[in-house]
């Protein structure tokens, strides 16, 4: 298991440099003279070509590129931000626990809310309780969401005035960012949870478990519910990658200040070296999470794990 | 023998067109599915016919009706120009539907091309291909959307390429995850034995096999592109105002929220009421080609 | 007749599957003694998977319904039982082998928990007794007890099947009931479990009611038969009897479509046509619009059962009460 693990974050440290690949290529084709962005207007053009000459912007794409990869992986540099000459890293640093936190709030709760309402759903088939949680979820996942948000901020922030519409510093401030990005979690778990079930009741093992005379309540909870589970935790695993995404969007509705917020706001000023590394940063926690998932995938679900673990036992199969 | 194999090939056909036929059936009796087929309709004869349905163009301003509410004369209001919200979503239907095909038909062709040819060589192939789809997929794809939106700039057709390269590593993944399946199959050692081409084998006996999953896929899909291409338009890449696209709406509304707070409601329904419309078709979809999973 | 261990008296069991009603088992009553085999043979869908769930009262609540009948087992009546004194029953006095070993065994258990669990279940043991009491059982089915802690994926079909047939052993039941136990298996790992099956049933004198398709494992193993056809037994008596006179044109058709090493026949006759849908049964009997010999008479009415010698009955109307 140990020999599996350590092959994934080696994995998970090669895919890394090559997002930091992806990422510079794209944005070397970003329309615009940095100078233009990074230095006043009034600036000489004396002052331009020394701007140029020292982030070495006058050299070819391949020793731009070793540059860039050198002092993001080795050093650790993440360079600064052009518009407001801090260190991005000091910036990435004060803003990532706020994202991370949102992302991982959401994921969560939507787990933990969505996967029994979709048992339940799954249990009462076809019964009225499932037809409204579906078409509920179906609602849910359809709408987009940060249309979602700003319907809530008209609701609770500009209406009702009970939570401040922007900002950061208080619990309030949080309730609905989370409870926006729970929504989609919700609605997508519960349906997911629910098809998994139905699945997993047809299943022959469950017959052989009622056959031996095990109780309705084991039956569900001992042989059902493990099965039906291991389909969605790859599904939550990919849903972070999307709730980051979906993080960036929310963070600007709600005026957040995490990463996504920091990423659009370097966005819109062309600040080359802040784009970059809040994408890399961001793509690095989801690769993290994905890995975390797939080693507790590997854990539960004994087919996958006889995969890696090479014991030879776990190959004998004729 | 000549006849025998006559009939064989009548028998195929006609148990194949029963197929169809059946899926069809049942799909016809699926309600949710019905409506969402019907709603789906609608808005796409809205979207082709948007110069003949629409009450008023779409550019148009009237200064004397900037801001007005909801009422008989604008059914959902005017925005900050006094241009008609309602004859704006209209026209917005063509960008939203027209994008959210073009770029979700064409990443799962892609994907499921090159899927199958990972999928089914194998080996060093597969491994190889898969690693380079680890890297691209390793950015979260609405993060790719908005680097690649960045670099090309706004617009319809960048709008379009960025959802593309950001969709088709998904495609591939899936696809390749239902090749290896399918290729332990009996089927595919049949064809082996009386040596089809390797081609014939991939696009002939295995695409059929993995359409069904990739039809429905592609349904959700274009659902989900709708999505991120309003997402992109409201964050400010993509395609921007005064385009009446419903995402650039929800933008050039955000500012007036506190006061006119119709100028974001309308576009948000329109995107969801889509959306709802695709998911539902394709879960009926879903239900009727793999029957087993109704009751 | 009183020494009936089982006693099906007239079952009948519908599914609903959308608005249609599935007639899966149309009055179905047979009777097995102590350590007797019944074969109960019939084609896929004829419902003989539906009597054996119908008897441990395991069929989906939601779609299925047990519409009529009476199931007594050794006095008591399972139809009248409680749920809870039914967990009683099912593993327990009767258990059941599934027909498809690749699917029966839960994928996230290891086999020695999934038979364990049902020896903690009705012997009321600790773990460790209960771990014990499985050993015991793999070694009896041929797997080294060391294998306790694999997961089902480790093991190859015929190894599967011998732990499905562990599990349903293991607390002695009375009665077997084997839904096709070989049919999913290669031929001569069948041979190997068949004779496993016959052996352990002589050494515990279970009752047993063998389902299948397959006339030769019939021959094999079974001292009575039953043939079922459309939800309907059709035919039942004793393995000589049905195998030397079959009297119902559908048992004479499954014979007829058997390959037959003595006779000098070079073309094996199948039985033209198809099942009936279930949905829809035919009035009368429902092979007759299979039957070379129906008549009007066979489309009419439903055709009562007929005893033709004292352990063989029938329901055709070729057929004169013996």
């Amino acid at each position: 298991m140990w020999k599996y693990i350590l092959k994934r974050v080696a994995w998970l440290l090669l895919v890394l440099v090559g997002t930091a690949f992806v990422i510079f290529t794209v944005m070397y084709f970003v329309p615009g003279d940095p100078a233009d962005i990074a230095l006043p207007a009034s600036a000489t053009f004396e002052e331009r070509q020394a701007f140029r000459n020292e982030l070495g912007l006058n050299d070819s794409y391949m020793v731009q590129l070793g540059r860039y990869l050198y002092k993001t992986f080795i050093k650790l540099d993440f360079g600064t931000s052009w518009t407001y000459n801090v260190p991005v890293m000091q910036e990435l640093f004060s803003r990532m626990p706020r994202t991370f936190m949102l992302s991982l709030i959401t994921i969560v709760l939507g787990a933990v809310i969505g996967i029994p309402l979709g048992i339940y759903a799954a249990l009462h088939q076809n019964r009225w309780q499932d037809h409204t949680m579906m078409v509920l979820a179906m609602v849910g996942v359809s709408m987009p969401e940060f249309w979602l948000a700003l319907m809530l901020v008209i609701l609770f922030c500009l209406r009702l005035q009970w939570l401040p519409a922007f900002g950061i510093g208080s619990v309030a401030n949080w309730v609905l960012p989370v409870i926006t990005g729970t929504v989609a979690g919700i609605a997508k778990n519960a349906r997911q949870m629910r098809s998994s079930t139905l699945e997993t009741v047809r299943s022959d093992y469950i017959s052989t478990a009622r056959a031996k005379g095990v109780p309705e309540r084991s039956v569900i909870y001992k042989h059902m519910l493990p099965n039906a589970l291991i389909p969605i935790i790859n599904i939550i695993g990919a849903q972070f990658g999307k709730s980051i995404g979906g993080t960036v969007v929310l963070e600007s509705v709600f005026t957040f200040p995490g990463v996504g917020l920091f990423l659009l706001n370097s966005i819109n000023t062309r600040d080359l070296p802040a784009i970059r590394s809040s994408v890399l940063i961001l793509a690095f926690f989801t690769a993290v999470v994905m890995l975390i998932v797939d080693i507790i995938y590997a854990c539960i679900d004994p087919r996958i794990k006889a995969q890696y673990v090479a014991s030879g036992k776990g190959r004998r199969k004729a | 023998m000549d006849k025998a194999m006559k009939t064989g090939r009548y028998k195929r056909k006609w148990s194949e067109r029963s197929m169809f036929a059946q899926v069809m059936k049942r799909l016809a009796k699926n309600k949710a599915a019905m409506l969402g087929l019907i709603l789906l309709l609608c808005i796409a004869i809205v979207a082709i016919f948007a110069p003949w349905i629409a009450p008023y163009s779409p550019t148009e301003m009237d200064l004397m009706s900037m801001y007005a509410a909801p009422s008989a004369k604008h059914w959902f209001g005017c925005d900050e120009v006094g241009r008609d919200i309602l004859s704006r979503l209209i026209y917005g239907a063509r960008y939203s539907l027209s994008i959210g095909l073009i770029a979700d038909v064409v990443s799962q062709v892609i994907g499921v091309l090159i899927g199958t040819a990972i999928g089914y060589k194998g080996g060093k192939v597969d491994m190889i291909g898969m690693r380079i789809v680890d890297i691209w997929a390793s950015i979260p794809s609405t993060l790719l959307a908005i680097l690649i939106s960045t670099t090309l700039g706004a617009g319809y057709v960048n709008t379009i390429i960025a959802m593309l390269i950001s969709n088709v590593p998904g495609g591939i993944r899936s696809t390749r995850a239902m090749c290896l399946k399918e290729r332990e199959m009996d089927y595919l050692e049949a064809a082996r034995s009386i040596n089809a081409s390797k081609m014939r084998i991939m696009y002939k006996h295995m695409v059929p096999n993995i359409i069904s999953p990739t039809i429905v896929g592609t349904t959700m899909g274009v659902g989900n592109t709708i999505i991120s291409v309003a997402g992109l338009a409201y964050i400010g890449l993509g395609i921007q105002p005064p385009t009446p696209e419903w995402g650039a709406m929800l933008a050039a509304g955000r500012d007036f929220i506190r006061k006119y707070p119709h100028m974001i409601i309308f576009p948000g329904i329109a995107i969801a009421l889509t959306v709802l419309s695709l998911n539902l078709f394709g879960d009926g979809l879903r239900d009727a080609l793999d029957p087993k999973m109704k009751d | 007749m009183n020494e009936e261990f089982l006693d099906i008296q007239d079952l009948v069991v519908t599914y609903t599957s959308g608005k249609a009603i599935v007639h899966a088992v149309n009055g179905v009553s047979l009777q097995l003694r102590r350590g007797e085999i019944l074969g109960l043979v019939g084609e896929t869908g004829a419902g003989k998977t539906t009597i054996a769930k119908s008897i441990l009262r395991i069929l989906p609540d939601r779609s299925a319904r047990l519409a009529q009948g009476k199931i007594m087992l050794d006095g008591q009546d399972l139809l009248s039982l409680t749920e809870k004194e039914m967990l009683e029953i099912r593993g327990n006095k009767v258990s059941m082998i599934f027909q498809d070993p690749m699917t029966a065994l839960n994928p996230v258990m290891t086999v020695g928990g999934q038979i364990a669990e049902a020896v903690q279940l009705h012997e009321h043991v600790d773990l460790n007794q209960a771990k014990k009491k499985t050993c015991e059982m793999l070694e009896m089915v041929g797997i080294p007890a060391e294998r306790f802690n694999e997961y089902p994926h480790q093991f190859s079909g015929g190894m599967k099947q011998r732990v499905v047939i562990a599990m349903a052993l293991a607390c002695n039941p009375e009665l077997l009931l084997a839904d096709e136990p070989t049919s999913a298996l290669d031929v001569t790992i069948q041979a190997q479990v068949l004779e496993m099956i016959n052996e352990l049933k002589q050494r515990f004198n279970m009752a047993m009611i063998l389902i299948t398709h397959d006339l030769g494992v019939v021959a094999e193993t079974c001292q009575r038969v039953a043939i079922i056809y459309a939800g309907q037994i059709v035919e039942i008596g004793t393995k000589e009897e049905i195998f030397r006179h079959p009297a119902h044109p559908y048992t004479q058709g499954l014979f007829g479509s058997l390959p037959n090493m003595n006779s000098g026949a070079k073309r094996l006759h199948p039985i033209v046509g198809m099942p009936p849908d279930p949905t829809n049964l035919p009035k009368g009997c429902p092979f007759a619009p299979r039957c070379p010999h129906a008549t009007d008479q066979c489309r009419a009415a439903e055709i009562p059962m007929k005893t033709l010698t004292e352990d063989h009955s029938c329901r055709c109307l070729l057929q004169t009460e013996g």
